[in-house]
């Protein structure tokens, strides 16, 4: 009998996200609440995420109170929308309106969330007819885009070290492997991480969390594992870091743990306080933001004795997780501000006509 | 009604409408459930 792999031993994350509708304006819209207009096509925020995605469901009270229209495409409730695109136009016509998109943000858009019968041909046929239309709505041209995909795809952990330390940032020690007991970059003590994503999602709206955790040193087999997974060299930190940059701003918070898996499996444990990081870092992390052309992000850092040690971006970041624990909603802010004047910005360009 | 007037009323939790209110009760919910949620 085959092993377990390695990052999915001992791993009891497991979170439940049902599709459900809880996207204030789409709520409204559809309960016929809001002054309908003339049927002219209302320039939007289009925003491609899954229901459970809180960070947009605040995004979308944040645009309402300002005025500014949000529509969105739910990966976990796509399946049977009614929906039309067009091609000559950039107009969309989502369920009884017609929308013109000026801003488009993808996050979270999975398709392993598509409420589909697994291991069937009209489940597969669904799959990948959005994964298709899903990449083109996400990298037209005549849309602006919030992270680009065109950008980002190319955005793989592997990749973030190497364009990190081009940037001069100190990067851990670093091997990608199918054989964690033979690898030890660095020296004894080592990380076992994901070379892809923190969740997984085998059944819909079910997820798996992969934590990073430490390498044992007991460990020896040489058995390969399914899948080559990423050994870091462990370094001895004074503290931890999660710096939100949002539109060229740099908003930080310091975390403080006892081990990578508390992030996960003991939340409350963790300690999340605002913080600042010194201008020689954030000038780097800002620059590295504008070479992968994101303008909203989280880089997580490591504090050691001598330096600040670039540990991984993610594009698709959660901030209120981090607001909760540290009373505040720094990002929050930054991120609706930053949204309603970039699509400020594009009406008054002329793109919403 | 306008956009920014719902959402008003929803901020400060004066909703007058009953579908919405319960809506507003099962974001209220949600919010809390996803606190501990740590996605990437």
């Amino acid at each position: 009998m085959k092993p377990t792999p390695l990052l999915l031993q001992g791993q009891n994350y497991l979170f439940r996200s049902p599709p459900k509708t809880l996207d204030f304006q789409e709520q409204v819209h559809r309960m016929g609440m809001v002054d309908e207009g003339d049927g002219s096509p209302v320039p939007c925020v289009l925003v491609l995420a899954r229901s459970a995605d809180m960070e947009m469901n605040e995004l979308s009270i944040a645009l309402a109170e300002r005025g500014i229209r949000m529509a969105r495409i739910d990966a976990d409730r796509c399946v049977d929308l009614p929906l039309t695109v067009y091609t000559d136009a950039p107009l969309v016509e989502l369920d009884r309106w017609l929308l013109r998109p000026l801003l488009v943000w993808r996050r979270h858009f999975e398709l392993s969330a598509l409420p589909v019968e697994p291991g069937t041909l009209a489940g597969a046929y669904a799959v990948d007819q959005w994964g298709a239309v899903a990449n083109w709505l996400a990298t037209r041209n005549d849309w602006a885009h919030v992270n680009p995909t065109r950008s980002t795809a190319h955005l793989d952990r592997l990749t973030q070290l190497s364009d990190a330390a081009s940037f001069g940032l100190t990067v851990p020690r670093t091997t990608v492997t199918t054989r964690p007991g033979r690898t030890r970059p660095g020296g004894a003590h080592c990380i076992v991480k994901t070379s892809g994503r923190h969740l997984l999602e085998p059944r819909p709206g079910v997820q798996h969390g992969l934590f990073p955790r430490p390498l044992e040193t007991s460990r020896s087999s040489d058995a390969p594992e399914s899948a080559p997974v990423i050994v870091q060299q462990y370094l001895p930190s004074e503290t931890e870091l999660r710096v939100f940059v949002v539109g060229g701003r740099c908003i930080a918070y310091q975390v403080d743990k006892l081990d990578p898996a508390q992030l996960w499996v003991d939340p409350d444990a963790v300690r999340v306080t605002p913080t600042t990081v010194p201008d020689r870092v954030a000038a780097k992390l800002l620059a590295l933001a504008r070479y992968w052309r994101v303008e909203v992000a989280a880089f997580d850092l490591l504090v050691t004795s001598k330096d600040h040690v670039f540990l991984e971006v993610n594009v698709n970041c959660d901030w209120r997780w981090f607001e909760h624990r540290a009373e505040d909603t720094l990002v929050s802010d930054a991120v609706h501000e930053w949204v309603a004047e970039r699509f400020k910005e594009l009406l008054g360009a002329g793109k919403g006509r | 009604m306008s956009l920014e007037e719902l959402a008003a009323q929803l901020r400060r939790g004066e909703i007058e409408d009953r579908a919405l209110a319960e809506y507003a009760a099962e974001y209220v919910t949600a919010g809390k459930c996803f606190r501990s949620k740590k996605d990437d």
